[in-house]
């Protein structure tokens, strides 16, 4: 008899689980706790037992019959959406008082990301100046007066005519000239990202902004390689863009560099040129002054406008510095 | 740099099949392509000819052709060209056919039509209808041994390349080039270009002088007379390569020209040889107050940086930039002058910059082409000339100035492996080397470390040390065939900026109390900056001398401007309380000639309604929520701060206030005047600003990290309120500061303030909280009555009180 309780248990449980309706609740509760039931049944003939069996299944009989009803009663308010244990005292449902909390506009939050997976591979951060010297921003990078390659870069220029040296002042073009001022004051090794604003003279459109950020990367040391930038950049970009991140290194050209570098990212079928990079050019260490032979190093630079749109699937670049709060707000 | 397949496979096979993974092969070796057009728009156009042309009845400027498309047929067509002639072939497009049409941008489809009054059933075409190019002056005037009746893509359609190069590869910008490149990076072979310099002198007439005075700027000058040419048209298929990259044909020797240079990458010049007067040419520097109108009738003041080619009197052509237009071929020119010359890229580069003249001549010399290739373009377009122009060489080809340069550049594998990181095998350099025509010798005396002497061709200028050739070696391997390895080395003591550091913590901080941050351009107009920087004379504002516009010609010295832009703008698109943040560079002038100033400042700003809710009213932001900002702010800074109410032209009056931290001003804030708002369009609205010069402030700040901990008082505190009644034209802070005084008088802060007539003529009552405590006991009431009573007895010193029970 004890046995027979407790399979019945069992199988109404189980039964129970699948009863979706409160018609199917309605059955269930008349074929296991209905006055037909077994159970009942069970109860009803418990007289005719004798007096230890009487107690024995009286009481798991009654236990069970109760703890059917309490997991019908469980049932039927979970199908009916009502949670009568917890009965709400308040309207939770009205605003609360609002604690405000601001953003961070998008290109803060993308230089953040590009410092953190660099900071964590051992490069500090740098700044430098955004009115800068020719000198800086061209000669010591090896880009003297009239190379082509300034083509690549259309400045604006300072209306002083010069600093007291006779150096013509321009709004930097790119952070690469902080690269030159980190060599000048500070010994190998090194490893750096500078993160800073830049300015070309470019006219305005859906993908160009002549005010626009910049993230130049340096490190120097004995020995650096061509495997480790690619190493340094992959790692990088899987943290940008996620471990399955399909990167591309292709051959490009900057006076700076030798070899020289342009990676690009596979995102949504198509290669996407996400930074520039390559090996220091043995001009750049000669002017700044390292001398060592055996040292190397590499240098990359990326427009975290350009990684933020990438990400952010944002179609104008213009957005950024309109500050427009229906844009800001969504980060 | 536009390659037209068709031309291209005039040197080496291009697989058509296989396109896109041969460009993908030449982008990733840094020939990047940068579109792929399929020439030739247009459906159903079809070689006709003019049969007939008369006047058309109603109007002077149009005519009444009759035209031949093929089956003998005589179409009426309306045309409006003034360069039809009778059986001239030409591209006709019959009612039907399909052209592309630049107002709608998409293809439109030929309809029959009236012209006044006269019915057209076609059109005839000018190349730029057809997308081949950009002349619209007349219609397309083809050549006469193309069949009538074909369709026009049977002898114009193409597919053209656009590569985006570059500055280093000035080879890539020939064709010839651009094959070299292919089969670098392909298993074609590159076809030798055919250049016969077998040119035979048939009567030596001319006398023909050349002296290179300034031999810095002149490398090499090659010069040679032809007489007897015939100035005309060129054929068609010269004609079509020059229109299928956007060139304008001209006349047959300017045309073969150009076709050199676009397909070997040399720039070439011709002259009219009888307008070189003495037979002399001399490559020189200008000399003072020289004048020389260039070919496209410009008068061109010249100065002694420039180089100039100049006959016996005056300069005939600026070198390598523009030809003068005296000395120009023109079509009664019969004996020319062909100059094929290399001068040095800096001066010419900055001579072209100066009269704005960017030619494809000088794209090509800026570059420092080397002296050798000369060479192959002038023959090839001596022998391009007697072929189509007719003609023979009638004085010495003379060649001066070149010297050859035999440098060589040695790399060993150990540096080639060094550099990248990679074991390559010696055969493989020795086999990319020879792919891109690189000579070497290899001394392989030290067994592990094998140096090659390089010489790279002369179509190379770019490859001039070793890390040059690493870049050629790695490139043509593929740079996917280095390995990514973790970055080696000692990472460098870490040392950070703490002021860096700092910049972002209060970034953080601005947000974390409900502000949100706006990044504005670094530069504004002079009107808008003047407002907030009056002390800045107006000379000292920082200019740029070539702006993107004058609303953003000064740097800025302060950052209200930005911010109340930003404020208006989200005012306008928002009904709601903004509170916004920027923290960006302020540059002032350095009176030492040094660089700029180029400080961090913090500007908040604020404007807009708080919305009625639940739990509050509708209300304007005032004061106090500028306030409320600083007081969090420097409280989560740990910092003690002090506003002091000062004059600023560009806030209201008696709404402006310092801020001040060990009695330095670091900043001010308050509520900008009504006439600026109104400058900025923002009506009705009350703007707060703050702005902080972050230095100052950082200067006064302890790191987090560097805190030290104090007990906590473990006696407790009691809190008595007492109530002030004080002339209403008292400040809070008179009672508060008092307070310092007192051991046992922990903390104090205003609670209540109210106004009424009950408690008299301007008069008000201010109800205070204060805490007294002790660190070494617990306080009794009657200490702490001692200390109220000392306390109210020194205040009543200060002021005039009344106790309110």
């Amino acid at each position: 008899m004890i046995e027979k309780i407790e399979k019945l248990k069992i199988k109404a449980e189980n039964d129970l689980k699948s009863c979706i309706s409160i018609e199917d609740l309605e059955g269930w509760r008349v074929n296991y706790l209905g006055r037909k039931s077994e159970l009942s049944d069970i109860l009803k003939n418990i007289k005719n037992l004798d007096q230890e069996l009487k107690k024995a299944v009286g009481s798991l009989g009654n236990k069970t019959r109760i703890g059917l009803e309490e997991q019908f009663k469980y049932s039927k308010n979970k199908i009916l959406g009502i949670n009568n244990n917890n009965k709400a005292t308040e309207d939770y449902s009205i605003p609360s008082r609002s604690i405000s909390v601001g953003k961070l506009h998008p290109v803060t939050l993308t230089l953040r990301e590009i410092k953190k997976a660099f900071t964590s591979l051992g490069f500090q951060i740098e700044e430098g100046p955004e009115i800068e010297l020719d000198k800086y921003n061209f000669d010591m990078l090896n880009i003297p007066e009239d190379h082509p390659a300034r083509d690549m870069w259309d400045t604006m220029w300072i209306d002083e005519k010069s600093n007291k040296n006779g150096e013509k002042m321009l709004l930097r073009t790119h952070t690469s000239p902080v690269q030159a001022r980190i060599m000048e004051n500070q010994d190998p090794p090194v490893r750096v990202i500078v993160p800073g604003k830049c300015y070309r003279y470019e006219a305005t459109d859906s993908t160009h902004e002549w005010h626009f950020y910049q993230v130049e990367g340096l490190a120097v040391d004995k020995n650096l390689t061509f495997s480790d930038l690619k190493g340094t950049l992959y790692e990088f970009a899987k943290k940008m863009f996620g471990s399955e991140t399909k990167i591309r290194f292709r051959c490009d050209y900057f006076p700076f560099v030798e070899p020289g570098v342009d990676m690009s990212i596979y995102w949504e079928g198509k290669w996407l040129e996400i930074l520039g990079a390559g090996m220091v050019h043995p001009k750049v260490f000669e002017k700044a002054g390292y001398k060592d032979k055996d040292l190397s190093g590499f240098a990359f630079g990326m427009g975290p406008e350009r990684i933020a749109m990438i990400k952010h699937n944002i179609d104008d670049i213009r957005l950024f510095y309109s500050n427009d709060l229906r844009f800001l707000e969504q980060f | 740099m536009k390659v037209p397949i068709s031309w291209l496979k005039n040197y080496i096979n291009v697989d058509e099949n296989n396109l896109d993974d041969l460009l993908h092969r030449l982008t990733l070796a840094g020939t990047e392509v940068e579109s792929v057009e399929i020439q030739g728009n247009w459906e159903g156009v079809k070689v006709g000819q003019v049969l007939e042309i008369s006047k058309h009845p109603n109007a002077d400027r149009l005519s009444l052709v009759k035209v031949n498309s093929g089956d003998n047929n005589a179409i009426d067509v309306v045309c409006g060209a003034n360069n039809l002639y009778v059986n001239q072939k030409i591209a006709f497009a019959p009612v039907g056919s399909k052209l592309f049409s630049p107002k709608s941008n998409k293809m439109e489809t030929l309809k029959k039509s009236k012209i006044r009054g006269e019915v057209s059933n076609g059109m005839i075409c000018s190349s730029l209808e057809l997308g081949l190019g950009e002349d619209h002056d007349g219609i397309l005037d083809l050549d006469n041994e193309l069949e009538i009746g074909k369709n026009l893509e049977y002898y114009f359609s193409d597919t053209i390349i656009d590569f985006e190069l570059t500055p280093n590869r000035p080879d890539c910008l020939g064709i010839y080039g651009i094959a070299r490149e292919i089969a670098a990076v392909s298993d074609e072979v590159l076809k030798d270009l055919e250049v016969h310099n077998n040119t035979k002198l048939n009567k030596n007439l001319d006398n023909l002088e050349i002296e290179i005075e300034d031999k810095d700027l002149c490398k090499r000058y090659m010069g040679v007379v032809i007489d007897n040419v015939k100035i005309e048209e060129s054929p068609q298929w010269l004609k079509s390569a020059l229109i299928s990259i956007g060139e304008n044909p001209i006349n047959n020797i300017v045309d073969i020209t150009n076709f050199v240079m676009f397909e070997i990458g040399q720039p070439l010049h011709a002259f009219d040889y009888n307008k070189i007067k003495n037979e002399r040419i001399i490559v020189r520097r200008a000399k003072k107050n020289e004048k020389l109108i260039t070919l496209d009738e410009e008068s061109r003041d010249l100065s002694s940086d420039m180089l100039v080619i100049a006959d016996s009197d005056s300069p005939i052509a600026l070198a390598g930039i523009k030809g003068g237009k005296e000395s120009g071929i023109q079509d009664s020119t019969s004996t020319i002058v062909l100059e094929s010359a290399c001068f040095e890229g800096g001066n010419n580069r900055k001579t072209a910059n100066h009269f704005d003249l960017k030619s494809q001549a000088t794209l090509r010399f800026e570059k420092n082409l080397k002296p050798e290739l000369c060479e192959m373009a002038f023959y090839r377009a001596i022998n391009l000339i007697l072929q189509i122009c007719g003609g023979s060489i009638s004085s010495e080809t003379i060649d001066i100035g070149f010297k050859k340069d035999h440098r060589t550049i040695d790399i060993t594998l150990d540096k080639i492996n060094s550099v990248l990181g990679f074991s390559f095998d010696e055969k493989n350099i020795d086999k990319i080397f020879k792919k891109l025509n690189f000579e070497f010798k290899k001394n392989k005396e030290i067994k592990e470390n094998i140096i090659w002497s390089v010489t790279s061709p002369f179509w190379r200028p770019d490859i001039n040390i070793p890390e040059d050739l690493i870049e050629e070696i790695s490139r043509i391997e593929g740079y996917d065939s280095i390995p990514a390895t973790p970055i080696s080395g000692v990472i460098p003591e870490w040392n950070p900026n703490n002021y860096l550091e700092f910049l972002d913590e209060i970034t953080d901080l601005n947000v974390s109390v409900g502000f949100n941050e706006v990044i504005n351009y670094s530069a504004d107009s002079l009107k808008n900056l003047k407002y907030f920087s009056p002390e800045i004379n107006e000379d000292n504002f920082i200019k740029i001398l070539n702006p993107m516009s004058t609303e953003v010609e000064y740097m800025k010295p302060s950052l209200k401007s930005g911010m109340i832009k930003t404020l208006g703008l989200n005012s306008r698109n928002l009904n709601k309380n903004i509170n916004l943040f920027e923290i960006g560079t302020t540059f002032k002038k350095n009176q030492d000639g040094e660089l700029p100033f180029q400080e961090k400042n913090l500007v908040v700003g604020l404007i807009g309604n708080y919305e009625k809710t639940v739990w509050g009213k509708e209300r304007k932001i005032d004061f106090y929520d500028a306030k409320s900002f600083l007081d969090t702010f420097f409280e989560n800074l740990k910092i003690n701060f002090e506003i002091i109410p000062n004059d600023y032209s560009y806030f209201e009056l008696g709404k402006g206030y310092s801020i001040k931290i060990n009695n330095q001003e670091v900043g001010n804030f308050g509520q900008i005047s009504k006439k600026i708002c109104s400058s900025f369009e923002i009506k009705n609205q009350e703007v707060f600003i703050v702005e902080i010069e972050i230095k100052k402030v950082f200067n006064n700040f302890i790191k987090k990290s560097e805190i030290k901990y104090k007990q906590i008082n473990k006696f407790p505190v009691s809190n008595r309120d007492i109530s002030f009644v004080v002339d209403s034209s008292t400040i809070s802070e008179t009672i508060l500061k008092e307070t310092a005084n007192y051991d046992l008088i922990k903390a104090i802060k205003v609670i209540d303030i109210y106004k009424d007539e009950s408690l008299g003529e301007n008069k008000k009552s201010l109800t205070v909280r204060v805490t007294y405590g002790s660190d070494h006991k617990t306080l009794s009431g009657q200490e702490i009555d001692e200390c109220e009573k000392v306390f109210l007895s020194n205040l009543s010193k200060k002021i005039s009180f009344d106790i309110r029970a």
